[in-house]
């Protein structure tokens, strides 16, 4: 490496931020970081991708929606006052309406001998007769199909099939005078606003409007006396993880800011070193966002979260060259080797990512190896120049004397401390019966009143045990008839199973033809000759061509089917509700098709942690052994064992604590594993390095401070997924911090 | 001329009291209804017109009303019936073979309530009114659903229901002559 003049690092260094930060500025500005925020996108399949993106397009629509449900004795009046409100902004989402019953008699009516039920069909190819069915029907006092259907088609098998239709697109909701009303115990009155916060471009400013949204009903709820109201839908979940979001970024965020701000006052006593910490940390998060930016079309908002990390390890660098003396030039040689080699190891181990399936995870290597190359640039340019008249050295000497003498006394006792810690660890993982549980329930932070009121008015709509799949084939008519096979393959499983296709509306073409085939030769067997007798004129069938998708999409039934049917990247695609069939009956059944997915939000972010959690698992596996590879090589076999053990004894600590804290152990106990394998890379490097050197235990001690308040504050939030990070970090560091001195010897 | 207006007026005090909303108690004090002893049998006559036949439709049957279930079997011309039974409403074809019918909970509801003149039950999914004729009651369903299917329902009879006509939204009607098993 050729040498650098010392007078260079300063304009040097700043050149190299001042060009990052702008860079990266314009990047921004030109709108060329593209944010990917869609959490399914990281499964690595790409019929996930596809069935993802069609259930995106299918669900666009309702994304915005949400469900407001009145009960009580001044349920109506509460209704009709908040339909006016939003009705008069133009919020009210669709007619509470049904198409009418003569219209779609007319609509079918004309394609009468096409239209077969199930149940018709099978007994016409077993040559049962349908005139006795017919009659029966038509002499039925409570049939209101028949006097609709009967003039046009005498047979009443399109009424049957419209029927058959009708009663499996049921759902919970009828309409009385105009409102939409579920008719349970406590008769509710429902009501789907369409928030408008497609053009908001701020979350702040949709999160308000859903708020405001909530506020006005809790005023009705007050206004009146007996009333009760309940809402859900996507907005109010996501205005409410917002505002918890937000709320503990400010009070836990300004806490550790205000720590680590209190704790570099405090040990250097001076401004310019806490500005040194600052600039660190800007080159750091402006090296790892260009290289993102340059490397990759979009960034993954999963990236970022994990990104966070790069701060709790930038801080390292800065502690270590400000507490060492510059004019100790052995021990000063010896920092700037340790931070480069701490560099080095740290990004060639975060490089590991990018050996993962996971594209998200690889940009997490990315950004936090480039991340670290702008943490030393600063550590070794810029912050020598800042600190170089710095007159608190002897006052950090005497704090790392304090820090060494406790360190050193406490040796024995730490040892067998942790080691007892570790057998007891080992025990509590071995004992406990379900170690991780990746249920995306258990991270979401929203209440539990909008949980519950989600899953009621789901099920209004959907019924209580809804399915959904999605299917989709390059044809038309091959779609239909994979529609067909498969809800006829789920019916013989369990013949209560009812499904809302499209097929049901529309047979497929070879079907129709086969019914117009089947119900000519019942005429011909002379099944219809009472009811054309009746009627005083003979039946006609198949007087037009079969229906089609066009007529259907362009009558009243229209929107019933454009909600169940589209046409994405040159595939036709079809969204099917199968109820009272089991998830796995499901699964089974669709095994032997292709192109098809159950889609379940819930279970597939599920999945997603799962997925990532043993990528994290490998990715530990691997950055351990390559950690140790380094260390061997630049030391010895020795400490590389002694290393690898502590090292291994304190994540297994910071695990088992969180197991015993939260119950269960998720994704976010090991990514938090990330961050505690930097920190103790550097920790490990440092000591084996430079010994047991006061300048080099305060940094230490100050970095994992540093870390404790800025991760470990995490504990106290509400969210399930933070909360599970910081408890890791937070006891995991506290191991590493007190184990990593053992590596070396006592200091003389 | 003075009978005349006095006519006109009665004629308006008539028509204003065949407008008026009945109360379900009301509608049971008009028909003199007394609450049937289940279980609840007998036999029916059903005539049921259409304006494109020239003849109305005739069909018989029977009908058993339990607490738990209902059977309206219909014998002649073709035999089927109409069956609720554990929670389930079934229609039964002419060879015996049950089809359960999904959300059927409410049919049930309805032809239970017409059968035994329940207008505390009517209430809740009909507004009731006088009919001109003395022994019955008018009543107009007041959600999107049904009235789709039923136009108007009147329930005629003293002391029992014993004759049920509904039209449906085309108008269509169904006049149904029930005799209960006991006044046989």
């Amino acid at each position: 490496m050729p040498h650098l003049s010392k007078k260079l690092h300063l304009p040097l260094g700043l050149a190299q931020l001042i060009m990052a930060v702008s860079f990266l500025v314009y990047l921004l500005v030109q709108g060329k970081v593209h944010l990917e925020a869609d959490i399914l996108s990281l499964l690595p399949s790409e019929d996930i991708e596809f069935v993802n993106e069609a259930e995106s397009a299918f669900f666009q629509r309702y994304k915005n929606n949400v469900i407001i449900a009145f009960s009580g004795e001044d349920a109506k009046a509460a209704h009709d006052e908040i339909r006016t409100n939003y009705g008069e902004k133009g919020w009210l989402y669709g007619n509470a309406s049904f198409p009418e019953l003569e219209t779609i008699a007319k609509l079918f009516g004309a394609y009468q001998g096409y239209l077969l039920t199930e149940e018709s069909r099978q007994m016409l190819a077993q040559g049962s007769s349908l005139g006795d069915a017919a009659l029966a029907k038509l002499n039925s006092a409570f049939d209101p199909f028949s006097p609709l259907f009967f003039p046009i088609d005498p047979t009443l098998t399109t009424a049957s099939f419209v029927q058959s239709a009708l009663a499996q697109q049921a759902s919970k909701l009828t309409v009385e005078a105009g409102r939409l009303v579920v008719n349970d115990d406590l008769k509710q009155y429902v009501l789907m606003l369409s928030l408008p916060l497609a053009d908001i471009g701020s979350m702040k400013e949709a999160t308000d409007i859903v708020y405001s949204v909530r506020d006005s009903l809790a005023d009705v709820e007050a206004a009146y006396s007996n009333l009760s109201i309940s809402y859900s839908g996507v907005p109010f979940h996501t205005a409410e993880n917002m505002r918890q979001a937000d709320k503990e970024m400010r009070w836990l965020g300004g806490v550790s800011a205000f720590f680590i701000v209190l704790i570099v006052l405090w040990s250097f006593k001076s401004i310019r070193a806490l500005l040194a910490v600052l600039v660190t940390q800007l080159n750091a998060v402006c090296f790892g966002l260009l290289a993102l930016s340059l490397l990759y079309d979009s960034v993954h908002v999963i990236t970022l979260v994990f990104s966070i990390t790069l701060i709790g390890i930038a801080i390292d660098y800065s502690f270590h060259v400000m507490t060492t003396k510059q004019d100790d030039l052995a021990a000063y040689h010896n920092v700037r080797s340790a931070v480069k080699l701490g560099c080095v190891s740290t990004a060639t181990g975060y490089c590991a990512f990018m050996m993962l399936p996971m594209e998200a995870l690889e940009q997490v290597g990315i950004f936090i190896a480039f991340g670290l190359v702008g943490a030393l640039c600063s550590a070794l340019f810029i912050i020598p120049s800042m600190l170089r008249r710095y007159a608190g050295q002897s006052r950090l000497d005497r704090l790392g004397e304090g820090v060494v003498a406790i360190l050193d006394a406490s040796r024995a006792k730490t040892r067998v401390t942790i080691c007892v810690i570790g057998l007891l660890s080992i025990a509590l993982v071995m004992i406990n019966e379900q170690v991780f549980n990746d249920d995306i329930a258990l991270l979401n932070a929203s209440s539990d009143e909008l949980r519950v009121n989600e899953f009621e008015h789901q099920q209004w709509y959907f019924g209580t045990q809804s399915q959904r799949l999605i299917l989709w084939e390059t044809d038309l008519e091959a779609l239909l008839e994979k529609e067909e096979a498969l809800v006829a393959a789920l019916k013989l499983q369990s013949p209560t199973v009812t499904a809302q296709a499209i097929s049901n509306w529309l047979p497929s073409k070879s079907r129709q033809q086969k019914n117009l085939a089947l119900l000519t030769e019942a005429q011909n067997r002379g099944d219809f000759v009472t009811l054309s007798g009746l009627m005083g004129r003979p039946i006609e069938l198949g007087t037009t061509s079969n229906l089609t998708l066009e007529t259907l999409l362009e009558s009243e039934l229209g929107e019933l089917l454009s909600s169940q049917y589209l046409k994405l990247d040159g595939y036709h695609v079809s969204l099917v509700y199968i109820n009272h069939a089991e998830k796995h009956d499901i699964d089974t059944v669709l095994l032997n098709f292709v192109q098809t997915a159950r889609i379940d939000k819930a279970e597939q972010l599920s999945q997603v942690l799962l997925e990532m959690r043993h990528s994290l698992l490998i990715w530990f596996a691997i950055a351990l052994s390559v950690f140790l590879a380094i260390l061997c090589v630049r030391f010895d076999l020795m400490s590389a064992v002694k290393s690898g053990f502590w090292l291994l004894l304190s994540c297994l600590i910071g695990l088992s604590g969180s197991l015993l804290l939260q119950g269960s152990l998720n994704l976010f106990n090991l990514l938090a594993l990330v961050l505690l394998v930097a920190l103790a890379i550097d920790y490990f490097i440092f000591y084996l390095k430079c010994g047991q050197e006061s300048s080099t235990a305060l940094a230490i001690s100050l970095s994992a401070l540093s870390s404790v308040f800025v991760f470990g504050m995490l504990s106290f939030s509400q969210t399930p997924a933070i909360y599970s990070f910081g408890y890791t970090i937070m006891i995991g560091i506290v191991s590493i911090y007190f184990v990593a001195p053992l590596v070396v010897k006592r200091k003389a | 001329m003075i009978k005349a207006v006095f006519t006109i007026l009665l004629m308006l005090c008539s028509l204003d009291v065949f407008g008026q909303a009945l109360t379900a108690q009301q509608a049971t004090n008009r028909l003199n209804l007394i609450a049937p002893t289940l279980p609840l049998s007998g036999s029916f006559e059903q005539l049921k017109y259409f304006k494109v036949l020239k003849h109305p439709l005739k069909s018989q049957g029977e009908f058993e009303v339990n607490r738990q279930r209902l059977i309206w079997q219909t014998l002649m011309p073709v035999k089927s019936a109409v069956l609720y039974e554990n929670e389930t409403l079934y229609t039964v074809n002419s060879r015996g073979e049950k089809t359960p019918t999904p959300q059927g909970g409410d049919m049930s509801t309805l032809i239970f309530s017409l059968l035994q003149g329940e207008f505390e039950e009517l209430e809740k999914t009909f507004s009731l009114s006088p009919d001109k004729r003395l022994n019955c009651i008018l009543m107009t369903p007041n959600s999107a659903p049904l009235s789709l299917a039923l136009n108007k329902v009147v329930l005629c009879g003293q002391g029992a229901i014993d004759r049920i006509e509904l039209f449906d939204s085309k108008n269509n009607k169904t006049a149904i002559n029930l005799q209960s098993a006991s006044s046989k």
